[in-house]
């Protein structure tokens, strides 16, 4: 089974107008059989049909488009050799 | 005269021999010891040395004592001379002399000699003395005697003060930073007390030696973190600051940390300054890490990074995150905030590859994704997508089907999807005949969607789900299966399908709706359990309980358990009647399981009538089981307002006596006991009347010609039978006068008048009698009609009689 909106190429958004154009365009494309183009048409005019080809297809959660993480700290300027080392010298 | 001098000299004689006697000698010895004169004991035992065997002991005795007084003089070296005097008498020790009492004196001598010396070595720290300690130890091991407790005890002493001394120039070596001494001075320390108790002296010296590797740059041994744990306070930070300082100068920053963290509880500004190195080095660690992700996060939209490095992504972020928020505040969120964009790319590429299973496993390990309708969605399309590619296993038909159940029978999906797609406006949607949840109002519905009465502009949104159900079913029913695997996965579907349906129909809120092995799989079943009972609490609607069954696979709903232990108890009793086992019948009928099952209507009206009809079928199979009839009994007990069961018996009871009488394979008195139980059932049944008088008649005539052995028991039930006469029987109890009759006429005259007074008569006489009297009272006439009686000998239709 095709997904008709891939076929047709067009979004779940799509209305009537849309669908019939997006058959045009595919059937120029030629990248589906003719038979595939028109039972995507079809199915997707049909809104019953419509409804069984949207839960057939996998569609998104929520996400926001993915971002450079921002590093907000520095590190310190501490160097080792300027720690004494007899601080707690216990034999004085 | 001659003789007296010769008496007085052979005396004398006599005298200086026995003056002269060793054991004189010894005795007079003896008793200057005692007075404490050693000197003049010690010269007499002198003289003994070689005729008495305790001489040379009692000798060193002597000198032993003599030491002793000097000992308590203070005068050290010559009470150890006297000592030594006895270690040397050792060898006067001749072939009479008694060698064990000399040992003891010698061991006590050397002992002496040893305290005395320890204690005159001078109490300084040094190499010397040492030596010194050393020396008085040897001096002791040469004795022979060391290996005696107090000898012992001696040597210890000595050792502790060898380890102090060695520690104490271990310490005096480190001030003078002469490390390398102080080293071997504290491991002198530690080998030399390393047989005895671990004291404090031996946990500063391990601590000191650790230190000491420290200031020598050198690695120090962890096995001992134990014993510096038990050393001075001031010791354990000494070694705990320089060993962090140490680890941070290998670049070992975890480990400093940790040292940091529980070892250096001072708020110093050195020690601050360790931890902000051991922090300095998270940070800069934190800020690759999240350099790293960040070219990730660029890669994403470049076609180098694969699915595999998506996924590794997507597993390891979350993990990453809670570990990078603790040294970069506010990070946990921003790579949080990520998962969802790249859970989506993961989804739509195993869509593209059909990687179906794939897919489900992302989303099943999704936190709580069945209360998303997207991911529901997702899941329940890859389940059909699965199927229509691939055929299911014993391993995964479970999983499979409840997840489809569960998305296709989910209002909410269907809602989701219709809020996602931009619909032209002339249509909107109806959930009037939705299969989805009976809720009738959803929390949020889509402007396009309502209740509506189906039209063409208003579309069944349960006729997709139909549809979409009937597609799953034809891909279950072309799985290319063997038809064991095929018979499990239908029966399984069923099931579940029924109990989704169930709960669907029952629980009015608004809850996840899952199918019992998706409840099961992803720990909902409480919440579904608790409406059901909610349901039965409220409305005793017993279907709750039902259908709660097939969530309650841990028995943790009581009321729904019982419920179900009350339905398998009914089992268990259809089972034991359909193999007439009787035994099997009571255990399962006992009291208190009866009264379970009373508990709930349903299962009680279902009992009576699948208990009936278990029996009719067994009565068909099997016409001629006594058996049957106990249990048939037995059933009555339990239900006994059932009309039809009664009729069942008592035809059962009379087709069997009829058959088995005439048979000659029962008893006239069997067959009484039997229908006299069914004339109890139905007493005014005309087949039941007719059968069990003649029974009567049979079994009086059998007493009167002495053919039974049962005549009490007869006499008993005919008694039972004569005080409750039911119209039919009265109706049908000529035939007992008529055989009074006959028998009395067949009698002569003058007996039939005795008999009739029941005067003058002889046992037998008596017994006919009886018999006779029996037969009248019970055949007392009536005449009141039995209108069934009448109406089967109208429709010509057979009663049993005669046998």
């Amino acid at each position: 089974m095709n997904n008709p909106y891939e076929v047709l190429e067009v979004s779940q958004n799509a209305n009537k107008k849309e669908i019939i154009k997006g058959k045009m365009i595919a059937m120029k494309k030629r990248k589906y059989s003719l038979q595939d183009i028109q039972m995507a048409e079809k199915q997707l005019l049909n809104p019953s049909k419509r409804l069984i080809a949207d839960f057939m297809y996998p569609s998104r959660i929520k996400a926001k488009r993915p971002r450079a993480i921002k590093i907000n700290v520095t590190p310190k300027d501490i160097n080792i050799k300027n720690i004494p080392e007899d601080i707690f010298d216990s034999i004085k | 005269m001659e003789a007296l001098i010769i008496i007085a000299v052979l005396g004398i004689i006599g005298y200086f021999i026995y003056i002269n006697q060793p054991s004189t000698k010894y005795a007079k010895a003896s008793k200057l010891l005692n007075q404490n004169r050693f000197r003049e004991a010690q010269a007499i035992y002198n003289q003994i040395i070689l005729k008495h065997p305790l001489a040379v002991t009692k000798y060193s005795e002597c000198l032993f004592l003599q030491g002793k007084v000097l000992q308590k003089k203070n005068k050290t070296k010559e009470a150890i001379n006297y000592y030594n005097k006895v270690i040397k008498s050792k060898s006067l020790l001749n072939s009479k002399s008694d060698k064990k009492s000399y040992a003891n004196i010698e061991m006590k001598s050397y002992f002496e000699i040893a305290t005395l010396q320890f204690y005159d070595i001078p109490k300084n720290n040094t190499a010397q003395a040492i030596n010194s300690y050393k020396n008085n130890i040897a001096f002791i091991k040469q004795s022979g005697f060391y290996m005696l407790r107090n000898f012992i005890s001696l040597i210890e002493k000595h050792n502790l003060r060898i380890a102090d001394i060695y520690y104490e120039l271990g310490l005096k070596n480190e001030r003078e930073q002469n490390i390398i001494n102080a080293k071997n001075n504290y491991l002198n320390t530690i080998n030399t007390l390393k047989t005895f108790a671990k004291n404090q002296t031996y946990h500063n010296a391990i601590t000191r030696t650790e230190i000491c590797k420290l200031k020598l740059n050198e690695n120090v041994d962890k096995e001992n973190f134990r014993n510096i744990n038990k050393a001075s306070k001031a010791f354990q930070t000494d070694f705990y600051y320089r060993y962090s300082i140490h680890l941070i100068r290998h670049n070992n920053f975890i480990d400093a940390e940790q040292i940091i963290d529980k070892r250096l509880n001072n708020k110093s500004l050195e020690v601050q300054s360790l931890k902000d190195i051991c922090l300095n080095e998270k940070i800069k660690l934190a800020i690759t890490e999240v350099n790293e992700i960040n070219s990730q996060i660029k890669k994403l939209y470049s076609t180098t990074f694969t699915v595999e490095d998506i996924l590794l992504l997507y597993n390891s972020i979350s993990e990453k995150a809670k570990e990078l928020n603790k040294i970069i505040p506010g990070v946990q969120k921003e790579l949080e905030n990520l998962k969802p964009s790249l859970f989506n790319r993961l989804v739509q590429s195993y869509n593209e590859q059909e990687e179906f299973i794939k897919i489900i496993n992302l989303i099943k390990n999704y936190p709580q994704f069945y209360k998303s309708p997207s991911l529901l969605k997702n899941i329940g399309n890859s389940c059909m997508n699965y199927l229509t590619k691939n055929t299911l296993t014993e391993k995964n038909y479970k999983l499979f089907i409840a997840l489809f159940l569960t998305s296709a029978y989910s209002d909410n999906v269907m809602l989701h999807s219709l809020k996602e797609t931009l619909w032209d406006d002339e249509y909107s949607f109806s959930l009037a005949d939705s299969i989805g949840a009976a809720y009738e109002i959803h929390s949020q519905l889509p402007e396009n969607v309502n209740y509506d009465e189906i039209t063409e502009s208003n579309i069944s949104i349960g006729e997709s789900q139909r549809f979409l159900i009937s597609q799953f079913e034809t891909l279950l029913n072309g799985q290319d299966l063997d038809s064991v695997l095929s018979e499990k996965i239908h029966n399984f579907y069923d099931l579940e399908k029924k109990a989704i349906e169930g709960i669907i129909s029952i629980i009015p809120n608004e809850i996840v709706f899952a199918s019992p092995y998706f409840a099961k799989e992803f720990n909902i079943e409480k919440e579904i359990l608790s409406e059901l009972e909610d349901d039965y609490n409220q409305y005793g609607n017993e279907d709750a309980l039902r259908i709660g069954g097939f969530y309650n696979s841990n028995n943790s709903n009581l009321k729904i358990s019982e419920f179900s232990l009350a339905k398998e108890i009914l089992d268990n009793i259809l089972s034991s009647i359909k193999t007439i086992d009787k035994s099997s019948f009571e255990k399962y009928t006992s009291k208190k399981n009866i009264r379970i099952i009373k508990k709930y209507s349903s299962i009680f009206d279902d009992a009576e009538i699948e208990m009936l009809e278990a029996l009719e079928t067994v009565s068909k199979e099997d016409t001629e089981n006594e058996h049957l009839l106990n249990l048939m009994q037995s059933v009555i007990k339990i239900i006994p307002t059932k009309d039809k069961l009664k009729y069942l018996y008592v035809n059962y009871a009379s087709n069997l006596c009829v058959s088995k009488i005439n048979a000659g394979s029962m008893s006239n008195f069997r067959g009484l006991q039997i229908m006299s139980y069914a004339y109890k059932l139905l007493p005014n049944d005309a087949r039941v009347c007719t059968n069990i008088i003649t029974l009567i008649r049979m079994n009086i005539l059998d007493i009167l010609n002495d053919k039974s052995n049962n005549s009490n028991t007869i006499y008993f039930i005919l008694d039972d039978i004569k005080n409750n006469r039911s119209n039919s029987f009265k109706h049908n109890a000529g035939e007992l006068v008529k055989a009074r009759k006959e028998i009395l006429s067949q009698l002569p005259p003058e007996a039939r008048t005795s008999i009739i007074s029941g005067i003058n008569l002889n046992s037998q006489g008596r017994q006919l009698k009886k018999g006779l009297d029996y037969l009248g009272k019970l055949g007392g006439a009536s005449t009141v009609n039995d209108p069934l009686a009448t109406l089967r000998k109208q429709l010509g239709l057979n009663l049993d009689l005669p046998f």
